[in-house]
C-alpha cells in the first residue's frame, strides 16, 4: 500500500467533517481573486480622478474579506474535527495492535514505550499533515487557475513571466526532494533516542535518585540532545528555507513583470491599477507552489512515517494501521463503555501441546516443546534462567 | 498561572546564555528589512515617471534594481532561518537539560504521581513547543518590527500626515493581535493538558501491554483511549475556537488597513496632497505590515502551543522538592548505624504509615524486616534513604540526623537495591554503572563476576541491553541491581527483596551474593522469602505501621510464641504443602 492510498484511507475514517472543511477551504481560496481584482478597479477610478468610483471599489474589498473570513471560520472548526479524528484512528490501530490479546490483531511487542510514542504523536501526525496539505493543494490550485484567468486578461506577457520564479520554486523543492526523508528519518531517530532515554529515566527516577546517577543521566542527555539538535536543524531549515524561497520569489516574479512591460508601462497602456492586480495576487500567488513543494517534502516524511508504524502493527502490515472502527470520540456523540462480555466459562480438559517452536528475534525461546496437562493438576515449570520458562506462557 | 509579564521575564533569563547570537540575528533580520522596504519606493518612483511621460529604458533599469533588492532580501531570509532555527535549538536544549536534572531532583512523591510519558511530553515536547517558537516566530516577529519602525522613517521623508496614520494604525493592529493572543493562551494550555494525558495514558498502555494481552483487558484499554481521545478532541476544537477569534482581529487589521489605504488615498489624491505613486507605495506597504501580521496567524498555533508549554515549563520549574539538601555534617566512616527514635509518618491525609517507632540497630549489623503487606517496610526503606522525610519524631544514621547528612554524602553511602529493577537502552556497562564512565571495564566485569553474572561479562560489557527488562529475568536483573551496589561500595545496604520470578538456581545464585555483599556493612533486608532470613543477624516485625518485635532472629525463632516463630510455622507449613502437591 503507498502512502497516498494510507492518506486516503485514513481521510474517508469520518468524511464529513473532513469534506466540509475542504470545501470551506477552496470557496476561501475564491475571494482574494475578486479581492485583488476589486483593488485594480479602486486604482484605475483613481488614477481617473473618480473618487465615487474608489469609495465603491473599497466598499465590495470589505464585503468581500468578510464573507471569505466567515467561510473559514466555518471550515477551521470542521478541519479541527477532521484532524483529531484522523489521528485518533491511527492510534487506535496501534494501540489496539499493542493491546490485543491474540489472534491476526496482536503485533509485535515494542521494546522502549517512551520510544514507541513518538509513533503515537509525531508518526500519525506526518500522515494527517499529508492530507492536511492535499486541501492547501487543491485549494492553492483554485486560485492560481482564477488569478491567472485575471492576470492574462491584464497583461498577458506578465502574467507568463511570474510564473518563472514560481515554477522555480517547487524546482527547488523537488531537487532537494532524496533530502527531505534522510534528514526527517534521521531527526526521528535522534528524537527518538532522547525520549527513550528521557522515558527509562523518569520510571527510574527513584533508581536514579538513590544513586545519585543524576548527573551521569544529564551528560548522556547532552550528548544525545547536542545530536538531536544537528538533525533537527537540518530537518527544519530546509521547510523554512522552502517557505522564505516562496515568499521571496513572488517579489522577484513582479521584478520580472515590471522589467517584461517596462514599454507599456511608458506608455502609460499598464496602468496603476494593472500593477495593483499584480501586487495584491503576489502574496497569494506563492501559496500555492509553496504548498506543492511542501506537499512533495510530506509525502516523503509520511512515508517514514508509514515504516516507523508498520512495526507495531500484526505482521507489519501496513493495511492494518488503517483498518476501519468505530471510534465515538466526535463533538455530539454518544458515548456509551461498551460491555465487554466475558466468554461463558468453558472448563479447560486438557492442555496439549505438540512441537511448538516460538522463537524471539534474539534467537531465544523454546524449542520443540510437548507437553500434556490433564484438567485439575498442578504443574510446575522451572530451570534454569534462559531456559525458556517464561516463554512459555 | 504565572503573570504574563513575568512569563516574558522567565523566556528572557533563559534566552540570557545565547544573548549575543540573537543580538546578531537581530542586526542581519534588519538588514533583511530595509532590502523590503526600498523595493517598493522603486514602484513609487516609476509610477510617478510614468505619469510624467518616462522612457522604457528607464522603467528597466529601475526594474533591475528592484530586482537586485529583491534576490538581496530573499538571501538574508534563508540565512535568517537558517540561524534562527540554529539558535533556538541551542538555547532550548540548554532548557531541556535544566528541566529534566530540576524533575530528577524533584521529590519521589513527584514521580508517583506523573506518569513517565507525561514528564517526556514535560520536559521535552512542551520544549520543543517554545523552540519551534523561537525558531520559526521571533524572528518574523523581529521582522515585523523592523519592517513598521523602518516605514514610519520612510513615510516621514514622503508625507507627515501619512507617516502618523500610519503609525497610528501599526499601533492599533498589533494592539488587536497581542489583545487576542492573550485570551487563547488558556485553551491552549488546556489543549496541551489533554493531550499530555492521552500520550500518558499510551505510555502506560504501552508499558503495561504484556499484563494488559494476558488478561484481556485490551478492550478496556482501547476504551480508555477513546475517552481520552475524546478529550482532546473537545480541547482542540475549544482551542481552535479561541484562535479563530484572534484570527477574526487580525484579518480585519490586515483587510481594514488595505481598504483603508485605498479610501483615504482617493482623498488625498483629489486633494494633490500626495502623487499617485505615493498613493502606490501606501498599499505596498499596508500589503507589506500585513504580511508578517498573516505571517504571524500562520504561526499562530505554534505561537498558543509555545505559551501554553512556556507556562507549563515554569510551572514545572516552580515545583519545589521538600527533601532539602542543607546538611553539613558527615557520620564517621564505615558501616553506619540505624537509630529510630519515636518516628512516625504519613502522606498529610491522616493515615499513619508508620507511628511510634523506635528502633536501634548497630553498625554492621544485618537486620530482616518482615510483615504483612501495607505494614509499613518499603516506607521504613524510604525513610532510611531520605527519599521521603520523617513526619515526626528523629532518625539518625551513624549517629548523625538524616537531613542534617549532605545529600550526595548520604546517596554514596547508602544504597538500595530494589525490588522492580528498571533497566535502560544501553549497554550492559551502562545498566551497571548508571551511565558513569568513571569505573574502568575491568570493575565493572568484576562486580558482574562476584554476583555470579558471568555470562554477561562474557556476551561483552558493551553489549546493548533493552529497556523493559528484554534480556534479563527479574532474578537476574536483581543480581545487576546488586552489581551496581558492588561498584559503589556503600556502608549501608537496603535490600527489598523480589517477590516473583526467581528460579531456585538464581535463587541460590542471589542468596551467595548478598550474603558476601552484607559482610562489613550494616544490612536491612525487606524480606519475603525464609532463605534470606537465614543470613540476618537481627529480626524486625512491623504491623499496620508498628514496630511489634525486633531481637536476635536465633533467639526469636527459638522462642515460642514469638511472631518471627509464629511466621516461621505458618511459613513452613506452606512449604510442606507445596511439596506434597509438586
Amino acid at each position: 500500500m503507498n502512502v497516498w492510498k494510507l492518506a486516503w484511507r485514513t481521510a474517508r475514517h469520518e468524511p464529513r467533517s473532513l469534506t466540509l472543511g475542504w470545501l470551506s477551504f477552496i470557496l476561501f481560496f475564491t475571494f482574494p481573486v475578486a479581492i485583488g481584482w476589486l483593488l485594480g478597479v479602486g486604482f484605475r477610478e483613481l488614477q481617473a480622478g473618480h473618487t465615487r468610483g474608489v469609495y465603491a471599489a473599497a466598499a465590495g474589498v470589505a464585503v468581500c474579506e468578510f464573507a471569505r473570513m466567515a467561510t473559514i471560520h466555518f471550515g477551521a472548526l470542521q478541519w479541527t474535527q477532521a484532524w483529531v479524528h484522523m489521528q485518533t484512528f491511527l492510534r487506535s490501530n496501534m494501540l489496539a495492535a499493542q493491546v490485543a490479546s491474540g489472534g491476526p490483531e496482536a503485533g509485535q511487542p515494542v521494546g522502549s514505550a517512551g520510544e514507541a510514542l513518538t509513533h503515537f504523536r509525531d508518526d500519525t501526525e506526518d500522515i494527517t499533515m499529508l492530507v492536511d496539505g492535499l486541501v492547501d493543494v487543491s485549494a492553492g490550485l483554485v486560485f492560481t487557475v482564477l488569478a491567472a484567468f485575471v492576470l492574462g486578461n491584464t497583461d498577458p506577457r506578465g502574467a507568463l513571466v511570474i510564473v518563472i520564479p514560481l515554477v522555480g520554486v517547487v524546482l527547488a523543492t523537488r531537487a532537494l526532494d532524496s533530502r527531505v526523508k534522510l534528514y526527517r528519518a534521521a531527526d526521528r531517530e535522534a528524537a527518538a533516542a532522547v525520549g527513550g532515554l528521557l522515558g527509562d529515566v523518569m520510571a527510574a527516577a527513584t533508581t536514579i535518585k538513590v544513586n545519585d546517577a543524576a548527573d551521569n543521566v544529564m551528560t548522556r542527555l547532552r550528548v544525545l540532545i547536542d545530536h538531536r539538535r544537528h538533525t533537527a536543524v537540518r530537518d527544519r531549515v530546509l521547510d523554512e528555507a522552502v517557505w522564505a524561497i516562496s515568499q521571496g520569489a513572488t517579489d522577484v516574479g513582479f521584478g520580472l513583470v515590471l522589467l517584461v512591460s517596462a514599454s507599456t508601462i511608458a506608455s502609460g497602456a499598464l496602468g496603476v491599477g494593472d500593477l495593483a492586480v499584480f501586487v495584491a495576487y503576489l502574496g497569494w500567488l506563492g501559496f500555492f507552489p509553496r504548498m506543492v513543494g511542501r506537499m512533495i517534502a510530506r509525502r516523503k516524511q509520511a512515508a517514514v512515517a508509514v515504516d516507523r508504524m508498520r512495526r507495531l502493527v500484526a505482521d507489519q502490515d501496513v493495511a492494518r494501521i488503517v483498518t476501519t472502527r468505530v471510534l465515538p470520540v466526535g463533538l455530539r456523540v454518544q458515548r456509551d463503555r461498551p460491555d465487554v462480555a466475558r466468554p461463558d466459562r468453558v472448563v479447560l480438559e486438557l492442555l496439549e501441546v505438540r512441537g511448538l517452536s516460538a522463537v524471539y528475534p534474539s534467537g531465544a525461546g523454546v524449542f520443540d516443546v510437548d507437553l500434556t496437562i490433564p484438567a485439575g493438576t498442578f504443574t510446575v515449570i522451572t530451570g534454569p534462567v534462559g531456559s525458556g520458562a517464561f516463554g512459555r506462557q | 498561572m504565572p503573570e504574563p509579564t513575568s512569563r516574558w521575564r522567565a523566556l528572557a533569563a533563559l534566552l540570557r546564555p545565547d544573548a549575543s547570537r540573537w543580538v546578531g540575528l537581530g542586526a542581519l533580520i534588519a538588514a533583511g528589512s530595509g532590502l523590503m522596504l526600498a523595493g517598493p519606493l522603486i514602484v513609487r518612483r516609476i509610477v510617478d515617471q510614468a505619469a510624467n511621460g518616462v522612457t522604457a529604458g528607464e522603467v528597466s533599469r529601475l526594474a533591475v534594481i528592484f530586482l537586485i533588492f529583491a534576490a538581496g532580501a530573499q538571501i538574508v531570509t534563508g540565512v535568517v532561518a537558517w540561524l534562527a532555527t540554529v539558535t533556538a535549538w541551542r538555547t532550548t536544549n540548554q532548557i531541556r537539560l535544566r528541566l529534566a536534572r530540576h524533575v530528577l531532583d524533584l521529590d519521589h512523591e513527584f514521580h508517583r504521581r506523573h506518569t513517565p510519558g507525561e514528564l517526556i511530553q514535560r520536559v521535552d515536547g512542551d520544549v520543543t513547543a517554545v523552540s519551534d517558537f523561537l525558531g520559526r516566530v521571533v524572528p518574523r516577529a523581529g521582522g515585523a518590527f523592523f519592517v513598521v519602525s523602518g516605514m514610519m522613517v520612510v513615510l516621514a521623508f514622503v508625507d507627515w500626515r501619512v507617516a502618523i496614520g500610519t503609525s497610528l494604525y501599526a499601533l492599533a493592529a498589533t494592539a488587536v493581535v497581542v489583545r487576542g493572543r492573550h485570551r487563547a493562551v488558556g485553551e491552549s494550555s488546556e489543549e496541551m493538558g489533554a493531550y499530555a494525558r492521552l500520550y500518558g495514558g499510551i505510555e502506560e498502555r504501552l508499558t503495561a501491554s504484556e499484563d494488559l494481552r494476558a488478561n484481556g483487558a485490551g478492550a478496556h484499554a482501547m476504551w480508555r483511549f477513546v475517552e481520552e481521545s475524546a478529550d482532546a478532541m473537545r480541547s482542540s476544537v475549544r482551542r481552535e475556537s479561541a484562535f479563530l477569534r484572534m484570527w477574526w482581529a487580525v484579518q480585519a487589521a490586515v483587510a481594514g488597513g488595505t481598504i483603508l489605504a485605498l479610501v483615504v488615498s482617493a482623498t488625498l489624491v483629489a486633494g494633490d496632497i500626495i502623487s499617485l505613486g505615493t498613493a502606490f507605495l501606501l498599499f505596498q506597504y499596508v500589503l507589506l505590515l500585513g504580511r508578517p501580521l498573516e505571517d504571524v496567524v500562520d504561526q499562530l498555533e505554534t505561537v498558543q502551543k509555545a505559551n501554553g508549554a512556556m507556562v507549563r515549563v515554569i510551572d514545572l520549574l516552580a515545583v519545589e522538592r521538600t527533601v532539602l539538601d542543607a546538611g553539613t555534617v558527615s557520620p564517621a566512616g564505615g558501616p553506619l548505624a540505624i537509630d529510630f527514635v519515636g518516628v512516625g509518618f504519613d502522606y498529610g491525609d491522616d493515615q499513619p504509615v508508620l507511628s511510634d517507632v523506635d528502633l536501634q540497630i548497630a553498625a554492621g549489623r544485618s537486620v530482616g524486616v518482615v510483615g504483612r503487606t501495607g505494614s509499613g517496610k518499603t516506607t521504613l526503606s524510604r525513610l532510611v534513604l531520605r527519599l521521603v522525610e520523617v513526619s515526626s519524631g528523629e532518625l539518625r544514621l551513624g549517629g548523625v540526623p538524616i537531613a542534617d547528612i549532605p545529600l550526595s554524602e548520604l546517596r554514596h553511602r547508602v544504597a538500595l537495591i530494589p525490588q522492580e529493577v528498571e533497566l535502560f537502552s544501553g549497554s550492559v556497562r551502562d545498566n551497571v554503572t548508571l551511565f558513569d564512565a568513571g569505573p574502568s571495564d575491568e570493575q565493572v566485569g568484576e562486580a558482574l563476576r562476584r554476583v555470579g553474572l558471568d555470562a554477561l561479562v562474557e556476551g561483552g560489557i558493551h553489549r546493548p541491553l533493552g529497556s523493559g527488562g528484554a534480556g534479563l529475568s527479574a532474578g537476574e536483573a536483581q543480581l545487576l541491581a546488586l552489581a551496581r551496589v558492588w561498584l559503589r561500595n556503600p556502608d549501608l545496604v537496603v535490600l527489598d527483596e523480589a517477590t516473583a520470578r526467581v528460579d531456585p538456581a538464581t535463587e541460590q545464585q542471589l542468596e551467595r551474593a548478598v550474603a558476601e555483599l552484607m559482610r562489613g556493612r550494616t544490612t536491612l533486608i525487606i524480606a519475603h522469602r525464609l532463605a534470606t532470613l537465614r543470613l540476618v543477624d537481627e529480626i524486625v516485625v512491623l504491623d499496620h505501621g508498628r514496630v511489634i518485635e525486633h531481637g536476635e532472629r536465633a533467639e526469636l525463632a527459638g522462642r515460642d510464641g514469638s511472631h518471627f516463630h509464629r511466621l516461621l510455622a505458618l511459613a513452613l507449613d506452606i512449604d510442606d504443602t507445596s511439596e506434597v502437591t509438586s
